[in-house]
């Protein structure tokens, strides 16, 4: 039976620690595809990425969230699959089922999530959603699983997200990241059309910050994909969430004092160039993703080894690249190729791209007339372009 | 014996009154963990502008700078000894030599795309507003004026104060917009802009300067308005612009008729040599970026009366990036700031949230709550920000009636703004209630 709150992972030592809530809403019963479709679905229909995507999320952190002062110390997962499955904790062992996530569970998982947070105002809270989601101007709601659009309220079944933002506020904690993949596929004036005053459910009422807690330092990254094409590849891991997950692994990662680590504002950076990059985002490329408000300043996350750092290869001009053979060598050693046989019909003038650690590579890059192109340099944060233009 | 390292970016600014260039963040680090590290230092963009010099001990170097459009540039150079290496980053994929300056600030496309054959994806939903606008036109006679050109007038009088934060009714079309306007701003009189400055039919630029279209009194707010792909809108004009060398900046006005559904429609940018890239940054959230080019916004804040705008900027920035728990020396300018330009919210939305961040008795909170709703009794801010900011404050006080009735308004206002621009754009057309 899955916990009530829906907790995977607990470390009761960890204090100060970071608490997670992380929430995957695909399968939604009243919506096209789902068990009682509303016949004013407005064309939502079931996604698969977001469950998927959470799980990649609640991993990662389980696995390879590190962060010296602020250690993992509680993961809540909540999802709504196709086929539920249990969440299976490598760290710990174990293997949980995964609380579904409609208003009921998820409103009572924030409420327990708060309270884990609220021990300490060293805490650090993290959120994450992938789902469906509606927002306009500074209002936002997500979705959850029994989202009913026949409802008299539909947005009865939706979580005010700006209004937990603001909730929050009171937590004791006071580093809290959140990161949004709504996709933005529904109706977006049903916040309007519904009475402008509710957005969703409010677990936490908004208040002031007690005087006595440190300031608030918040920081909400959101995914602003247009339409379902968000989660354009079925199946798998949203193209935000895997902007994020390479950003954490290293992309958005820097050394200023001699160890690699994750801020808030490199990761921003990180997110926004794969979200920019065709041969990632394929059509949506060039969406932006806006950090609503400011951005302030902290690590999130500190790498225990190398950071991972996305390399794109190319000749000059393009056009090359469609018969080019492209090689990377370190210290001597090849480690990563593609052949020519590798090229991607649908387009065949893509660079390549390949993930490598920090480090100093050779690049080299064989053509159809037999012309060799090298060039040596270092590959670090936030990622390197090559161009393999002709010799004098 | 150190070597240097002269790092430029080359755009295509061609014009006048952009060669000095525009200032983008950057950084320079040691390849091999050896040498010098040079983070968030300011990198020169032009078309000919002297290259900013950094002195470095030799060796490899990777060089990289970050446009305020979220392009990262970089290189990797050599530095010998005693040696100077220039590095030459390249930002020339704007799709209009004209454009240039909108591509470096992130408003337009990159050349490639912006030329692209490929379809942009738009959301599916019929009850979407931005699906709304592609409908087939054959089936809504209205939306017929989304094919016509973007239609621009400055409003040369009316409230100094712009519009007050009332609920904006549904308006359609151009007649109740102009009805509006007249009850809203009370303007009476609107000077229609023929001839955009530069135009490739479907991304026209405007430019504005006090020389060519006269300012309606040195502190008074100046507005737009645009008519593009059926929507009208209320654009925040910031003229005249004065840059530290007091000199008056171009303000430009893109009208982005390619834009995709979830673009901007209308974007405002300053070519403020010093300041402009700082703009862009700001209202992206990367404000460490701008704190990085706004470096003497504490002049700015102090320097208020030869531009107030250029100083509330640098007070959003101030005001975003300082952590520490007591008063600075730029609080009293920031009080200033608000008794001084009454027309401005913008100043009383500062004082209200650096109170509110600062306070540590219930007065101070009462403090932070009055100048709050002074603000938005104020009118509309200059900047988008200001917005942003007043929701998450007045969110604050649920127990305060008037704070919970601003609250609403804002909210509602904020429905019609395009929140990824620095000046406030504020859609006048749409169902919103």
């Amino acid at each position: 039976m899955a916990d009530p709150h829906g907790l995977v992972h607990l470390e009761p030592a960890a204090s100060p620690g970071t608490h997670a809530l992380v929430i995957g809403t695909g399968r939604y019963a009243h919506l096209l595809g789902g068990d009682t479709p509303s016949q004013r679905s407005d064309g939502m229909k079931q996604l698969s990425s977001p469950p998927i995507s959470a799980r990649a999320f609640a991993t990662w952190l389980i696995d390879e969230y590190h962060h010296t002062t602020k250690p993992l110390a509680s993961v809540a997962l909540l999802l709504s699959e196709t086929a539920p499955a249990p969440f299976d904790n490598a760290k710990a062992g174990t293997s949980s089922e995964v609380l579904e996530a409609s208003i009921a569970n998820v409103t009572a998982a924030v409420t327990a999530w708060r309270q884990r947070a609220d021990s300490s105002p060293d805490n650090r809270l993290v959120f994450y959603f992938c789902g469906h989601g509606i927002s306009e101007g500074e209002d936002m709601s997500l979705l959850a699983s029994d989202f009913n659009p026949d409802d008299e309220n539909p947005l009865n079944q939706a979580l005010d997200f700006s209004k937990l933002r603001h909730g929050l506020r009171k937590c004791a904690a006071s580093e809290q990241l959140f990161f949004i993949d709504a996709c933005r596929a529904s109706s977006d004036v049903l916040i309007s059309q519904s009475g402008a005053t509710f957005a969703g459910q409010v677990p936490l009422l908004p208040g002031m910050r007690p005087l006595d807690l440190p300031r608030l330092l918040s920081v909400p990254y959101y995914a602003t994909l247009a339409g379902d094409l968000s989660h354009a590849r079925p199946g798998s891991v949203s193209l935000f969430t895997q902007a994020l997950l390479r950003g954490l692994r290293g992309a958005g990662s820097d050394d200023p004092e001699g160890d690699w680590r994750v801020t808030t504002s490199r990761l921003q950076e990180a997110i926004d160039h794969f979200l920019k990059q065709p041969v990632f985002a394929g059509k949506v490329a060039g969406v932006q993703v806006p950090v609503v408000g400011e951005l302030p300043v902290f690590d999130v996350h500190e790498l225990t080894a190398a950071p991972i750092v996305p390399v794109y290869v190319g000749c000059a001009p393009p056009e090359v690249n469609a018969t080019a053979e492209f090689v990377c060598r370190q210290a001597g050693s090849e480690r990563f190729r593609r052949a020519v046989a590798d090229v991607d019909s649908d387009d065949p003038q893509a660079e390549w791209a390949v993930d490598l650690e920090f480090g100093e590579y050779e690049f080299a890059a064989t053509l159809a007339a037999g012309e060799v192109r090298t060039k040596r340099l270092t590959v670090r944060p936030s990622y390197r372009r090559i161009s393999l233009a002709a010799g004098p | 014996m150190s070597g240097t390292l002269e790092v430029r970016v080359e755009a295509m600014m061609y014009e006048d009154d952009v060669r000095a260039g525009v200032r983008v963040v950057g950084n320079i680090f040691p390849v091999g963990g050896r040498g010098d590290t040079h983070r968030q230092v300011l990198i020169p963009v032009g078309s000919d502008v002297p290259a900013a010099s950094f002195p470095v001990q030799p060796g490899r170097y990777l060089v990289e700078a970050t446009l305020p459009s979220g392009v990262v540039l970089c290189d990797e150079v050599d530095v010998g000894e005693g040696l100077r290496t220039e590095v030459r980053l390249q930002a020339l994929d704007s799709p209009h030599e004209t454009h240039s300056w909108q591509y470096v600030v992130g408003n337009v496309e990159s050349g490639t795309t912006y030329r692209s054959p490929a379809t942009i994806p738009v959301p599916n939903s019929t009850g979407s507003r931005s699906f709304g606008r592609l409908r087939d036109r054959a089936a809504d006679a209205s939306l017929e004026s989304a094919a016509r050109p973007a239609r621009v007038r400055w409003l040369l009088d009316g409230s100094p104060h712009g519009p007050a934060l009332d609920r904006l009714g549904p308006l359609h079309g151009a007649e109740e917009v102009d009805q509006w306007l007249g009850t809203a701003l009370q303007v009476s009189a609107q000077q229609e802009i023929d001839q955009p400055s530069a135009s490739d039919g479907t991304s026209p630029l405007y430019r504005f300067t006090s020389a060519v279209h006269p300012a309606g009194g040195q502190f008074g707010r100046q507005f737009l308005t645009v008519e593009s792909q059926g929507d009208a809108y209320l654009v925040t004009l910031p003229s005249p612009w004065l840059d530290t060398q007091h000199t008056e900046s171009v303000v430009e006005v893109l009208v982005n008729g390619r834009q995709s559904p979830t673009g901007s429609a209308v974007s405002v940018t300053v070519r403020d040599p010093s300041l402009g890239a700082g703009l862009a940054y700001l209202a992206g959230g990367a404000l460490s970026k701008a704190q990085a080019v706004f470096s003497d916004a504490q002049r700015m804040l102090h320097d208020k009366v030869t531009n107030h705008l250029a100083a509330a900027a640098g007070a959003y920035v101030l005001v975003g990036t300082d952590l520490a728990p007591e008063r600075r020396e730029w609080d009293a300018w920031l009080d200033n700031l608000r008794q001084w330009f009454p027309q401005m919210s913008d100043g009383s939305i500062l004082c209200g949230i650096r109170r509110l961040r600062l306070a540590q008795t219930q007065a101070d909170v009462d403090d932070a709550r009055d100048a709050l709703l002074e603000g938005c009794d104020r009118g509309l801010p200059a900047y988008t920000l200001g917005i942003s900011w007043l929701v998450e404050a007045l969110s604050e006080f649920p127990d305060d009636p008037p704070c919970v009735a601003r609250l609403d308004q804002v909210r509602r206002l904020s429905w019609r703004v395009d929140l990824r621009e620095p000046f406030v754009v504020l859609r006048l057309t749409g169902d919103h209630t």
